[in-house]
This record gives structure tokens, sequence and C-alpha cells, in this order.
């Protein structure tokens, strides 16, 4: 089967501030980074030789997935940057610029390959894909999905001919200059040819660069549409919005963690709830070892994390909370993502918590001055606010 | 200096905050001026926080303060909050203590 790469360096500057303590391909969707579903769906279609491309936080990337082995593939990094004073400094060559890196050290991509964005979860049929792209009998195929005119933006879009060989690619367009609505999944199969057409020693892009060349220079390069469903999560907004299609059944296939004990709640091991001490609506996913006590709500989708504490009479509505939260009775958590430090609304806003200072009403579960909460003014005001609306 | 008032009738005061953050740093002037303005005079304060871009929980426990020095049956209405301070409010419930308006027009066709 084909070799593959994955396109693992880039900085997520539009998922920040998540990125701020990961490297995009290793959010976490549903507890499994995106990166990892992505090996065990190569995996699944025979691809077991992939290279993967590591710049900013390369290092988060490399220690999570060593060698490979223990997720079935045989890994092979290519670290963008170098070291000074002993610290790390990234220099990300660009996409096309990471490819060549790869193959001018090694030769490592010797016949039709496989190329995919580390940012979005597919359950593209590759084989599929494979067979498209040689039927075309061109250097370069990628996989088309038709979105919506108001998304144009992110994307490269393309214009095609009737035996689907793109004529123009046009990065991130406006949407008043659109050429179509088809766009680039990111998920390419080339011949080793492609090459010729990347300089050497130099940053260069494939959407912004490659393509456009290409297409220019009427290069056999096609793109073609196979049904498939795609996870984006490029952006702070969307890691919210696919966590939420996966519960609420808009994405299917993509394994829920844990066990299901009713249609809409699944749980990790050892959690501590009582089904019938809480207002729970589904769909709701509670991690390991989490307690939930009696009389908190939780309306879903609502992921919570493991070893979480969600104190009595607590509010959850269509939230994400992080591994290790505690929330105490006061909190009514509403369209929000609890991640690490930072609370995060639904439309991409967020404020770090420590700022707030809110480590009475929000903490880590962990933290052994939680019992002192109580005698904090606001807490108490809080907590007599929540008394009130409990007596009626 | 960083605050301004207006009476709107003989028991409703608004109360502007022209500065960008309510934390701990414009807290204690915060309350001296709520006490000095408000006195036993006004049963109601409309505070517009538009101005306000961030505030923490000290802002939060001003109000509380100032609500508790109030006369009894006192009332704090807040108008115009930012996405972000809203937020604290509703996080901790304080948006049942403190009801939010959008735009003054609001609260002076509901209160007033």
């Amino acid at each position: 089967m084909m070799k593959a790469m994955i396109l693992a360096a880039g900085k997520g500057t539009r998922v920040w501030p998540i990125t701020k303590t990961i490297p995009k391909p290793m959010i976490p969707i549903l507890r499994t980074p995106i990166m990892e579903s992505l090996l065990l769906h190569f995996k699944k279609f025979g691809i077991e030789e992939i290279a993967v491309n590591t710049s900013y936080m390369g290092s988060e990337i490399e220690n999570y997935f060593r060698d490979g082995n223990q997720f079935g593939v045989n890994l092979l990094y290519s670290y963008e940057g170098y070291m000074k004073d002993k610290q790390l400094i990234s220099n990300a060559l660009g996409s096309a610029g990471g490819m060549k890196k790869i193959q001018q050290s090694t030769q490592f991509f010797d016949d039709t390959f496989i190329v995919v964005c580390g940012d979005a979860w597919v359950d593209l049929d590759i084989q599929k894909a494979f067979e498209s792209h040689k039927e075309k009998e061109g250097i370069a195929t990628i996989i088309l999905q038709d979105v919506p005119l108001s998304e144009v933006h992110k994307y490269g879009v393309v214009r095609r001919n009737e035996f689907g060989q793109i004529l123009e690619f046009q990065e991130k367009p406006k949407i008043s200059q659109a050429i179509s609505t088809t766009i680039n999944t990111g998920i390419y199969i080339f011949e080793p040819e492609i090459f010729d057409y990347i300089p050497i020693d130099k940053a260069y892009d494939i959407g912004s660069e490659l393509f456009p060349k290409l297409a220019k220079l009427n290069v056999p390069f096609y793109g073609v549409d196979i049904d498939f469903q795609w996870a984006d999560v490029g952006g702070i907004k969307d890691i919210w919005r696919t966590t939420s299609d996966i519960l609420t059944k808009k994405i299917v296939g993509y394994p829920i963690p844990g066990k299901q004990v009713t249609e809409n709640i699944w749980c990790g091991l050892n959690v501590d709830i009582d089904l019938s001490e809480v207002n729970i609506q589904g769909p709701v996913y509670i991690g390991s070892g989490t307690i939930i006590k009696k009389g908190v709500t939780i309306i879903g989708p609502v992921t919570i994390g493991a070893y979480c504490v969600i104190e009595q009479g607590a509010i959850l509505e269509r939230c994400s909370i992080d591994d290790y939260t505690w929330i105490s009775e006061v909190v009514n958590l509403k369209d929000k993502v609890i991640f690490g430090e930072y609370c995060i609304d639904h439309g991409g806003e967020y404020v770090e918590l420590q700022n707030w200072q809110v480590d009475w009403a929000i903490n880590d579960s962990r933290n052994h001055f939680l019992t002192h909460t109580s005698e904090n003014d606001l807490y108490r005001a809080s907590l007599a606010v929540a008394n009130i609306e409990r007596s009626f | 200096m960083n605050f301004s008032n207006k009476k709107i009738n003989q028991s409703i005061l608004l109360i502007s905050i022209d500065h960008p953050r309510l934390d701990a740093s414009s807290t204690p002037d915060f309350k001296e001026y709520f006490s000095n303005v408000v006195k036993s005079q006004f049963s109601k304060v409309v505070l517009d926080l538009s101005s306000v871009k961030f505030m923490d929980s000290s802002g939060l426990g001003a109000l509380i303060f100032c609500l508790k020095n109030m006369v009894v049956n006192g009332e704090i209405v807040i108008v115009g909050a930012q996405a972000n301070v809203l937020g604290l409010f509703t996080l901790t419930r304080m948006d049942r203590l403190f009801t939010h308006y959008g735009e003054l027009s609001d609260v002076l066709a509901e209160i007033a």
C-alpha cells in the first residue's frame, strides 16, 4: 500500500489558546487526538509507513506517538527547526517545503503517496481515492467537497474542466471573488514527480503556491468528489462544533469512549453518579473517576473529563470540561468549553479563568485548598443566590 | 474621577463606570464613590458597565458590598456589559442578583 504523510508543523494560530499548550494535531476530540484518528484510519487501509513533519511544539507529537508501534504503524518525523541555547526554535518550511525536505534527505516517497492535514478528522475511503487518482493518471489528485458560499474564505477553491482537471486554484478567496464552492479538503494523492515542482531549501506552501502553479502550468492535476465525513478543526469554534456533532449523531461512526449506560449517556470507569438523583439530559459523556453529586443538572451535549468533581446543585449546559476540573455548587456553566486555564465560549471568545479570579467557583479537583472555599464571601453570596433559586 | 452619575428620578440613580477595568485596583474607589452618591437616598441603582472591558471577582465582590449597604430592598441593575464581563455574572449566577439589560433605554422602559 501507499506511503503517507501527515502535515503537523502548523502553528495553529486560529485555534489559540488551545494551541498555547498543545499543537493542533494533538487536539482531542472526545478524548482522541485528531492525529491518532488519522493514523488508525491509515492503518485500516494498510498504510503503515507514515512521515510526519513537526515544528511548533513538535516534541508533544513525538512523545505521544513515539515510533508509531503502539498504533500499528511506523513513523518517520521530520523536525523543522533547530536548537539554540538548549531551546528548540521552530522554523516551519510550509506544507510543500516540508514534503521536499523529507524527499531530499531520504527519497522516502518512491511511489504514489497520500498527504493529509493533521487538523481534520476524516472517514474517507482511501482505497477509492487511490483508484480515482490512478484512473485520472495525473501527478496530483486532491479530494474535494462542496461547502456553503459563506465558508469558502477558509479554504482553497477550485475550477475544473469536464475531465476533472483543475484549471484554477484560488487559496482562501473573498466570498465575492470565489470561483466556485468546491473546496480542497487537505487530502492529496501525489506521484513522486510532484517534487519537480517544489523548490529546494525554501518555505513553500501547497495551497497558496504549489497548486496555483500546477494549474497555471497545465500539469495533469485533478480534483475528485468523494462523499465522506470531514470534520475540520482548523478554528477554535470547530472543536466544540465537532464534539457536539458527534454526540448528536450528525457525524456518525466516530468512536465515543467509555461504556454506554443509557441511550444517551456514556461513562468511563468508576464514575460516581446516581442517575436517579441528578437531572441529566443526554447526550453526555463522563470520563473515568469523575464524581457527580446529587442535584446536579446536566443538559447535553456535554462532555466531562476524567477525575472531575461536580458539586451538588451545579448546572452544566452544552459544555465541555477538561480533566481534573472542580465545579462548585454555585456554578452555572452554559455554552462554554473549559480547557486548561481557559474558558472558551462557542463563538470562540475566551477568558483566562485566573484573570477572573474565580478559583472559589472553578478549580483543579486535586487542589487541597478546596475545602476552604466556603470561607470565601463571594462563594457565600453566590450560594445564597443559588439557594433562593432552588427554593422556588 | 472615573465615575459619573445622573439622577433618573427620586429613587433611581444612574452610575457610569468610565474605566476599562473593574478589579482590585479600582474597586476601593468605586465602593467609596458608590456610598457617597447613593447614600440612603436611592433604592435603585442602574450601573452602566459599557466602558468596562474587564472585570474580575473583586469587581463582583464590590457590587455585592454596595448592594448590602443600600437601603432594605435596594436593587442594582447593570446595563451594557460586554460579553466577557457578562460571562462572569452568569458563571457565578450573579446575573440573578444583578439583572442585566442591553441598553439604557431598556432599563428605563421597564423600571423608571
